[in-house]
């Protein structure tokens, strides 16, 4: 009964009601196709993360066999991540890894299928993978189609610090599910707002009319339930189509949008773990909740029926809401001003943990006063609108703002929170971008002594072009359990009193300075300018022991000569002070306890290339870049490409209901247009009124989202650092979304609904 | 006895036809709304168009307004027709010399009665200080002053269907159409509102094509037209 009725009343709605069924149906369909792929996600990260523990060598249990030697690393190349696995002395053709059929010997490769495609057009990539190609790996050993990542068979002593293996598969918790967490609730936050928005939207078109007719059937004498069940099911049915259409345009997007890279990681869209159970899940929730949403808003068409027939005004704000935003504009604002590095504080000062937490509640509570104030905010915004003095468009579109203040609040509410989020996280990826990335002149490079498999590699290393170079070598450190001791001398013994070595030449390049006593060969002590002459330096007379390289110690007295650099010198003197001696390359031989180091022109392919010359004499050895965090790069990447892409899809839906809820109130407006038409008003003068109302909303909502947005992202950026200067990308963010949100209010509002004037526009049913 | 009557009709200019309407045929798809219908309006006279249910009387009302456009036939205004005329023509028409009021009053719902009332002014551009004194005054004739800053849905039925009317007026047309103007009311609103009408289309000397289904309202009108079926079928 009620389904049937249900059926006629949409038949009974003409054209109007198919219209608006459609427009439900679709919006239901693009909300549950975003939605999927927020669901999706945990699946997908799960299934990236149980594939890196899988393809993890693992050690052997107490005495058992080694079935192989390994080492891993991990790189950038091109902006993507490049994973290696060196393996050598391979002695079980039964142990293999994820998706990979044999192991490579000495000398072979095996190699994901992207990176074999691009191994014959890159030589330089070719150096980092040297051997020849036997394999591939399956998409069971990989993270992502596009994923570069390869096992390399070398020699054992070509492989230094290497560690014996067993097999594969680590039982460590899924480290990369925890680092990549936050992506799911960053895509959830950005995508599932608006989504949400947009269904109660698409759900509540035609409100005014649906209210209307429901309360007409209540007039004649349906019972209350009869009138819930019947709207219930009118909605339902359309939730139940639109979700599954919606799971037929994701399934049927999924595989490009996997390997599209859109979201900063690409994966298998057959290891999202999305089961045919999840799916009917997804369509009966989303049916049911269409419904209930269909039903909510009937609440006053049910209990006052004739009150429902005619048109109310909405209650007018209360000022006090503004408050909220007050207080977390204020709070922000004198955070951004007022909290400074203190002296003596290091070059990068974090906010102090509990300053951190009032930075977090004040942006917190400026998202809030954002959301509450709006809505007394565009009020005050429409009465000034409404003044005599201002002319008739501008006066009738602040009348109707006035009138509508709440239900345009609606429309807007889900881009103010985009514009918002957009700029609060252009500062929380500037900074892990900051982070993540070196500063500075020049790259700063490290290569352990351990990560070289012998001298001549060592030493034909260290001759390669850099800008700069020196070797760093520690002290022989004590015996562990060592007394603990207030004496500096002490102290440098038990934390290594570092011997530095390079040429005066180079000494005075890096520094700019004369340094006229430095001679090649000799030694000094070496202090950097705020330890020099302090009790905190080691003074002269100290005597430190050395690894010689043979087996053999030396012992080195501290000289009195000195040689001061600046605080922020690469050396590693700014604690106790150190050797320096005036010689390029080691003081005795390549020792396994120094490294080398250099510095290299601040030009990413410049690095890359100075990576491939390292690879080319010794392939596993490990080249660390200072301020390089791979993992955190990382990290970045995907949160750019996840908020990224959140953010359009999230702009993208919710501007679509802006733009159907625009259509569906110019439909609903269609018989004052009809009578302002009648009495002589131009389209163009109706058009110019509507896109006014529109702009008006959208600029005071996006100029205050916008104004909260950069000051919370500023505030996301000095979070780590609290001199970071004033970051403007934060706004960059929004002004396409502005500037789209801006042409779709136009384009809307120049819908008129009346085309032409016809007779039923003059009448009433 | 028949001089100061034919002294009337020169001062009244009763004798200029302002509207007139011939064979005016109206179709909405398969279901004809007129059919050939034709009737002339002379200047300051009240013309009543009555019939039952789906005779076509709004129609003929809407096509004479300049609303609708006849598939056949031809109306002109001042001599001008109205069916070669643009949308923006027409509308320009509307604005200056037409008045409307409708079975349901049909105000702004976001503006005031007196912004309602003042709307048809502002677009034609009168001055503040002009238009303030106009739709004072007709708030005050009409009684409804005291309601002048309230929104429609703030006031009784009758009070917005007078406001209405002194939208219709306010800006002095020279016709002035009413589709069931006092349908919507009781007989006490009713009469007052038709009052109101006549008197104000009186003092403007405004034409008016009356549609109503009350044969006592039609008696007020200085003409008749009886139709059926889309066709005149009588006139007194």
């Amino acid at each position: 009964m009620t389904l049937r009725l249900a059926f006629r009343l949409v038949r009974g709605g003409g054209v109007a009601g198919f219209l608006r069924l459609a427009l439900v149906v679709f919006g239901i369909a693009i909300g549950m196709t975003a939605g999927t792929l927020v669901a999706v996600m945990p699946g997908v990260l799960h299934g990236r993360a149980e594939v890196m523990n899988a393809r993890m060598p693992s050690p052997p249990v107490e005495n058992g066999h080694a079935n192989f030697a390994f080492s891993t690393s991990t790189d950038v190349w091109d902006g993507q991540r490049l994973g290696r696995t060196f393996l050598a002395d391979v002695r079980s053709s039964t142990v293999t890894a994820p998706g990979v059929t044999r192991l490579p010997n000495a000398g072979e490769v095996v190699v994901s299928p992207a990176l074999a495609a691009r191994l014959p057009h890159e030589p330089d990539l070719a150096v980092l993978v040297p051997g020849r190609v036997v394999g591939t790996v399956q998409p069971a050993g990989l993270l992502s189609p596009d994923e570069l990542f390869a096992y390399v068979g070398v020699e054992r002593d070509r492989m230094a610090d290497a560690h014996n293996g067993a097999s594969f598969g680590s039982r460590d918790s899924l480290a990369l599910e925890k680092q990549q967490a936050g992506l799911t609730q960053s895509l959830a936050l950005l995508v599932l707002p608006p989504v949400v928005i947009y269904l109660v939207v698409c759900g509540r078109l035609a409100a005014a009319t649906r209210l209307r007719r429901y309360a007409a059937l209540r007039l004649l004498g349906m019972r209350r339930g009869l009138v819930l069940r019947t709207a219930f099911l009118e909605s339902s049915v359309a939730g139940l189509i639109g979700g599954f259409i919606g799971i037929v345009l994701f399934r049927l997007a999924h595989p490009a949008l996997a390997s599209s890279g859109l979201l900063g990681f690409s994966w298998y869209p057959d290891k999202s773990g999305f089961t045919p159970v999840s799916i009917g899940f997804l369509t009966v929730f989303v049916g049911i909740a269409s419904g209930f949403v269909g039903a909510a808003g009937l609440r006053r068409s049910l209990d006052r029926p004739i009150d429902a027939r005619k048109d109310t005004s909405e209650v007018r704000p209360r000022p006090w809401l503004l408050l909220p935003l007050v207080f977390g504009l204020g709070s922000t604002t004198y955070l951004l001003l007022a909290v400074r590095r203190p002296a003596g504080a290091g070059v990068h000062y974090a906010m102090p943990g509990t300053m951190t937490w009032v930075a977090i509640g004040s942006v917190v509570i400026t998202v809030l006063g954002v959301l509450v104030s709006l809505k007394p905010i565009l009020a005050a915004v429409a009465q000034m609108m409404a003044r005599p003095s201002f002319p008739l468009p501008v006066r009738m579109a602040g009348a109707r703002l006035a009138l509508q203040t709440g239900v345009t609040l609606r429309l807007l509410v889900g881009l103010a929170l985009l514009v918002l989020v957009a700029g609060v996280s252009a500062g929380v990826l500037r900074d892990l971008e900051l982070r993540s990335s070196p500063s500075g002149t020049n790259y700063s490079v490290d290569i352990e002594g351990s990560s070289a498999p012998n001298p001549v590699v060592r030493q034909e290393v260290f001759e390669l072009p850099a800008r700069f170079r020196w070797t760093v070598q520690s002290s022989v450190l004590p015996e562990p359990g060592a007394v603990q001791t207030t004496d500096v001398v002490e102290q440098a013994k038990v934390s290594g009193y570092r011997l530095v070595s390079m040429s005066c030449s180079g000494l005075r390049k890096l520094f700019r300075q004369a340094y006229p006593d430095c001679r090649d060969g000799r030694w000094y002590r070496m202090a950097s300018r705020s330890i020099a002459n302090t009790a905190y330096e080691v003074p002269a007379g100290a005597a430190f022991n050395y690894d010689r390289g043979d087996g053999t110690q030396q012992s080195v007295t501290v000289p009195a000569e000195r040689l001061v650099v600046p605080d922020d010198s690469p050396f590693p003197v700014q604690a106790y002070g150190g050797l320096f001696y005036a010689h390029e390359g080691p003081a005795w031989a390549w020792t396994t306890d120094s490294y080398s180091s250099f510095l290299i022109d601040p030009d990413p392919a410049e690095l890359s290339r100075f990576k491939v010359r390292v690879a080319a004499l010794s392939p596993a050895t490990q080249v660390r870049v200072w301020g390089e965090d791979l993992d955190l790069l990382e990290l970045a990447r995907n949160q750019r490409g996840v908020i990224g892409f959140g953010v359009l899809i999230g702009f993208l839906v919710a501007i679509l209901a802006f733009g159907i809820a625009t259509v569906d109130n110019a439909v609903e407006r269609r018989r004052d247009v009809a009578v302002l038409l009648v009495v002589g008003m131009r389209k163009r003068l109706i058009r110019l009124t509507q896109i006014m109302q529109l702009l008006a909303a959208l600029v005071v909502v996006l100029l205050v989202a916008a104004a909260a947005g950069y000051l919370a992202g500023n505030v996301a950026l000095r979070l780590n650092d609290v001199n970071r200067p004033w970051y403007a990308g934060t706004l960059d963010a929004m002004m396409p979304l502005a500037g789209a949100s801006v042409i779709v209010a136009v384009c809307a509002g120049s819908f008129v609904a009346v085309r032409r004037l016809r007779s039923e526009d003059l009448k009433r049913e | 006895m028949v001089l100061p009557v034919v002294l009337s009709v020169i001062v009244d200019r009763k004798w200029y036809v302002v509207l007139s309407a011939r064979d005016v045929g109206l179709a909405y798809g398969k279901t004809v709304a007129l059919a050939g219908a034709s009737v002339t309006v002379a200047e300051g006279s009240v013309v009543a168009l009555i019939g039952a249910s789906g005779s076509g009387k709004s129609s003929l009302l809407y096509c004479l307004a300049g609303l609708l456009t006849p598939d056949t036939g031809e109306i002109r205004f001042d001599g001008v027709l109205l069916n070669g005329l643009s949308e923006d023509d027409r509308s320009d028409l509307r604005r200056k010399d037409f008045g409307f009021v409708f079975q349901f009053a049909e105000l702004v719902p976001e503006l005031t009665l007196r912004q309602n009332i003042a709307l048809p002014l502002e677009l034609n551009r009168w001055r503040r200080s002009a238009r303030k004194q106009r739709v004072d005054e007709l708030l005050e004739q009409l009684d409804i002053h005291q309601q002048a800053d309230r929104r429609p849905v703030q006031v009784s039925g009758g009070q917005a269907q007078r406001a209405a009317v002194a939208r219709a007026i306010a800006h002095r047309p020279r016709m002035l159409f009413a589709d069931e103007p006092t349908g919507a009311l009781d007989s006490v609103n009713g009469a007052i509102v038709l009052e109101s009408l006549l008197q104000l289309a009186k003092v403007n000397r405004t034409s008016v094509v009356l549609v109503t289904h009350d044969r006592a309202i039609a008696r007020r009108a200085d003409e008749v037209v009886e139709m059926r079926d889309g066709r005149m079928v009588g006139s007194e």
